[in-house]
């Protein structure tokens, strides 16, 4: 299964601009946005429905300024 | 911890340029994206260090080999630029919150052994031929710093391989500028052969 990506959009979208949604690399997916208008905890949210299931584990995360970048990995890196 | 010594010429202990020899250390196989550079953010800071019984001698270092995957190549990262300094014997770790200047570590001979821009036009192992070589002693840790100072980010960005080792790896990510300040600690360390 897929992430997918139009629905996720749709639903960044009601809180701020999506910069880049995409797959990064074989093992990795991205979300930036800007001017988002929530906390982290909606954007948690929204991405555990749409991308956890694919890639299950939040490598890096930052929400500063109203950007945020996250990166999902399909494999656990971290002890 | 592995290190593989060219069987040739092991008994080298000055800073002498004797080439075409490499130290190995490291074979893990853990994808560290903060290593060396991290390309989700427009700024980003690694270092790592090696103790003085890893790096086997005295050596004068020409450049390195670091074993990079994940990139849609070409990728390319602009301004980057890497230190080497000595490390007094006793500091074999960076502390909980390690100054991005190094200032909380007892370094020497800091030196830029290399600005460039960077692209990857392959996975595997890839050569960085330093600018201007690092005498290393011998009897001091090595640590290693690398400033990614691009200024922005870009998708296709990759890893590279690292092994567990506890705490001689650090790293920052900021943007919209270079990190100051401190970074964080981390049990990672990117493999790496050392040219000499």
């Amino acid at each position: 299964m897929a992430v997918d990506r139009d629905a996720l959009v749709q639903e960044l979208e009601q809180y701020g601009n999506v910069v880049f949604c995409d797959q990064n690399n074989e093992i990795s997916y991205l979300v930036v946005m800007s001017d988002w208008t929530s906390d982290a905890a909606t954007f948690e949210a929204i991405a555990n429905i749409y991308i956890v299931p694919d890639f299950p584990y939040l490598y890096s995360f930052i929400l500063q300024g109203g950007t945020i970048k996250a990166q999902y990995n399909s494999v656990e890196f971290n002890p | 911890m592995s290190m593989i010594i060219n069987p040739y010429f092991s008994n080298v202990e000055s800073c002498a340029n004797v080439q075409g020899l490499n130290l190995q250390v490291g074979t893990g196989t853990t994808n560290i994206f903060q290593y060396p550079a991290y390309g989700l953010f427009n700024f980003s800071w690694s270092s790592m260090i090696w103790n003085a019984a890893e790096m086997a001698g005295a050596k004068q270092i020409t450049g390195i080999e670091i074993e990079i995957g994940g990139y849609t190549v070409p990728y390319t990262y602009n301004n980057q630029t890497i230190k080497l300094a000595h490390l007094a014997p006793a500091t074999t770790t960076f502390d909980a919150n390690p100054a991005i200047d190094w200032s909380d570590m007892p370094v020497s001979d800091v030196s830029i052994v290399k600005t460039f821009n960077w692209t990857i036009s392959t996975s595997g192992w890839l050569v960085i031929n330093f600018d201007t070589p690092f005498c290393y002693n011998g009897t001091s840790n090595l640590i290693l710093g690398w400033e990614n100072r691009d200024g922005s980010w870009t998708s296709g960005f990759g890893s590279a391989e690292s092994t567990l080792i506890t705490n001689k790896g650090a790293f920052a990510n900021n943007d919209p500028a270079f990190p100051t300040g401190n970074g964080f600690r981390y049990s990672y360390r990117m493999n790496i052969r050392f040219k000499y």
